[in-house]
């Protein structure tokens, strides 16, 4: 049976390339949103903690120091810093049809992001905070929450940039339609911003 | 002047996106990525489980009948666990999948995309929410549920509570997923010609509603992780067991409970001007009263401890009304053009039309709830106010089905059966949240009561029982027309049986692999079949 579709004068699909760009977008606010909730509810803990009188709440100091030494924080900055810079070396590359400096940065970059998953454990090793037995603390558990969660967007964003690279090394990315690489790029720059917060937000103001 | 017109600057390739074959086996049906079939299983399963939450529902209402004992279960965990499976299961396995499956089989029709974006993405989406499903299933199952009731006493429910926290960020995930899909569809699959502005309203509010839950459920989302963590290790604060309610408590309140409304507000937008056989007025006036609703259902601030003085919470809870009353106003002026004819969808009309209005009793109940001298606070109005809110829109969500379901399965739900489900539907929806809603002016408590209330409360809490039971035959009705739909016998229904407006008609009954035999038009309207119809069909 013809339908009004097959009575309609025909005109070819318009071209909407950012698919994979858009859907990556909405999935990067969805992830930034889950830590907006989490640090908003840290930052509340902590302020209630500091504003409250010794007897009655947990005590003036949220994190005692010495607690958790800024140096490790510092390295993943570090590695998160440079992490930016290929990231958007790769991004640069593939626009200008540069494959092997495109694929060199994308690996620079999934390697310091397995770098800072391997910095997160050696961190939670170093850190004097729990989230289990008599030891445990609020503090603690928000902090490990947190970060653990960011380790997992570290670890999703690894596996989509190596997908991307590896579309990539097949050929499906040039100067003329780079949206994997972006998209990727997309999300590791929202990796590298919640830890940012993260690093000045808690490591830093403790 | 037609509005399907071929436009050379038009001529371009065609978008990469993966055209699924129908399934043909179990196999097929397992790693399908068609969103036809994908959105009738999730329309299947979730008009099932809508029917599982109201039976619940008369459940944790009958219980109320008398306020001053556990009468119906074994002991308080067991009504505690009744009354958090149903406002789980209503809103997770229940309201929002089924908007996520009509949007998943009639978005990429109606913005003429030959297929959903990522649909193997899709595909995933569902089996992982029906996996979040069983989990729930499994936890509640377990004598887990969300542990205890606010106040009392913790138990052991060890293995089976973890399993029910685990199961809700499962299914949080899995529905962000499905919403990413049919967000990126609307914005980067539309046809030639189909601006943002001429989107069906539809698809319009899915977008709109998919952009608030990324803004929103993410934030549950973090919370239940924290919850998880802490339960499954020192119990310190936001894992205790007897808290784990209070962190996922402001996801039912207003104005959260509103985020989960949006895309009735759509439906009841697409089947008036058809029902009526006329243009739909303001239309621009009702894009922006649906994205207006959907800016202030944002509602991810309430889960900040002791929000509900605060200013916003207080303003967003009067303005909401707003949106509502303009959408109303161009309803009314469409239906008041329009020749309303005995073939239309007078089914799906009387469904969505009276489900809008006991939408419209939720807000006004909102309205009440942050109207201070009224002191609702914490009383059983807000549960009232919620099972207002969500019934109705499962209310207009079997319209959709019924509107839209010669397109979901080719074969069109019979009208009689749409038009039984009616009453016990919209009357159930709208007694069941008054009989809560009203026994907060007793002072009931919210959730799970204990202890004696005011005199005439528990006469409140008949109603609210009499309103889930009508609510869950209305259910049974419904199931019953979706199942009927499903069946493989007789014909298939036209391609466009009641006259519609928009693309989705434009393709057969069922869709044909590629939903279009062939290109798409220019699109030159937001009603381009109307245009075309009002030409004489000269196209």
């Amino acid at each position: 049976m013809a339908t009004q579709s097959d009575q309609l004068l025909s005109a070819e699909v318009l071209p909407r390339p950012h698919t994979l760009l858009v859907g990556t977008a909405y999935a990067t606010v969805a992830s930034v949103m889950v830590f907006i909730g989490l640090l908003g509810l840290y930052f509340a803990e902590r302020t209630a903690t500091i504003k409250a009188a010794p007897p009655a709440g947990r005590g003036t100091a949220w994190i005692e120091t010495g607690t958790i030494s800024l140096v490790p924080g510092g390295m993943m900055l570090g590695t998160m810093a440079m992490s930016v810079v290929t990231m958007a070396w790769a991004v640069h590359s593939i626009r200008r049809d540069d494959r092997p400096r495109a694929y060199l940065a994308l690996a620079l970059t999934a390697l310091f992001g397995i770098a800072v998953i391997n910095q997160t454990i050696y961190y939670y090793n170093s850190m004097g905070l729990t989230i289990s037995g008599a030891d445990a603390s609020l503090q603690g558990l928000l902090i490990f929450v947190i970060t653990g969660a960011h380790l997992v967007m570290v670890g999703a964003a690894v596996v989509f940039l190596l997908l991307m690279a590896f579309r990539a090394l097949a050929g499906q990315y040039s100067s003329r339609q780079a949206d994997g690489i972006v998209a990727a790029s997309i999300f590791w720059y929202a990796t590298v911003a919640v830890y940012t917060v993260i690093y000045f937000g808690i490591y830093v103001a403790k | 002047m037609t509005i399907t017109e071929s436009d050379a600057a038009a001529t371009t390739t065609a978008p990469s996106v993966t055209t699924a074959v129908q399934p043909q086996g179990l196999y097929e049906l397992i790693t399908t990525g068609d969103h036809t079939t994908l959105g009738r299983l999730y329309v299947l399963a979730s008009a099932v489980f809508i029917l599982g939450a109201g039976v619940f529902g008369v459940l944790s209402g009958a219980e109320k009948l008398d306020t001053t004992s556990i009468d119906l279960f074994g002991g308080v965990t067991s009504a505690w666990q009744t009354f958090a499976a149903y406002r789980i299961g209503l809103l997770l396995c229940g309201v929002l999948p089924l908007f996520i499956g009509l949007a998943t089989a009639v978005v990429p029709l109606q913005v003429g995309s030959p297929a959903i974006a990522f649909p193997r993405a899709a595909a995933a989406a569902f089996w992982v929410w029906l996996l979040g499903v069983g989990l729930l299933i499994g936890g509640f199952a377990a004598d887990g549920g969300l542990g205890e009731a606010p106040g009392l006493t913790a138990g052991t429910h060890q293995d089976g509570v973890a399993l029910t926290l685990l199961a809700i960020g499962v299914l949080v995930v899995a529905l962000l997923l499905a919403a990413v899909c049919v967000a990126t569809t609307v914005l980067t699959l539309r046809a030639p010609g189909l601006t943002l502005r001429r989107v069906p309203v539809f698809s319009w509010s899915m977008l709109v509603a998919s952009s608030v839950w990324f803004l929103t459920l993410p934030v549950l989302l973090g919370r239940i992780l924290l919850a998880y963590v802490d339960y499954t290790h020192a119990q310190t604060l936001y894992g205790a067991e007897n808290a784990l309610y209070n962190q996922i408590r402001w996801s039912f309140g207003q104005p959260m409970v509103y985020a989960y409304a949006i895309p009735a507000l759509g439906i009841v937008s697409e089947i008036i001007p058809v029902a009526a056989r006329a243009r739909q007025r303001s239309y621009d006036v009702v894009l922006g009263a649906i994205a207006l609703f959907g800016l202030l259902s944002v509602g991810s601030f309430a889960s900040a401890p002791n929000v509900q003085d605060k200013f916003v919470f207080l303003a967003v809870g009067y303005a909401i009304a707003l949106p509502v009353l303009a959408l109303f106003g161009a309803w009314a002026d469409t239906l008041r053009q329009g020749k309303p004819a005995s073939s239309g969808p007078l089914g799906a009309l009387g469904l969505a039309l009276l489900g809008a209005l006991v939408l419209f009793g939720g807000v006004l109940a909102g309205v009440m709830y942050v109207f201070v001298p009224f002191d609702l606070r914490n009383t059983s109005a807000v549960d009232g106010q919620m099972a207002m809110v969500l019934l109705a829109s499962a209310t207009v969500g079997f319209a959709g089905v019924v509107y839209w379901s010669s397109k979901l399965t080719g074969r069109a739900v019979p009208e009689g059966l749409a038009r039984l489900a009616v009453l016990p539907l919209v009357g159930g929806a709208f007694l069941a949240g008054l009989g809560d809603f009203a026994a907060g002016f007793y002072d009931q408590p919210a959730g799970l009561v204990t202890s004696a209330v005011k005199d005439g409360a528990e006469i409140m809490n008949a109603i609210g029982l009499v309103g889930y039971g009508l609510f869950a035959l209305g259910a049974l009705v419904a199931v019953g027309a979706v199942v009927r739909t499903f069946l493989p016998s007789g014909s298939y229904a036209p391609a466009n049986p009641w006259q519609g407006h928009t693309l989705e008609w434009a393709s057969s009954s069922p869709p044909p692999v590629g939903n279009f035999r062939g290109p798409l038009p220019v699109v030159r309207s937001e009603r381009p079949l109307l245009d075309a119809a009002e030409n004489g069909g000269a196209v």
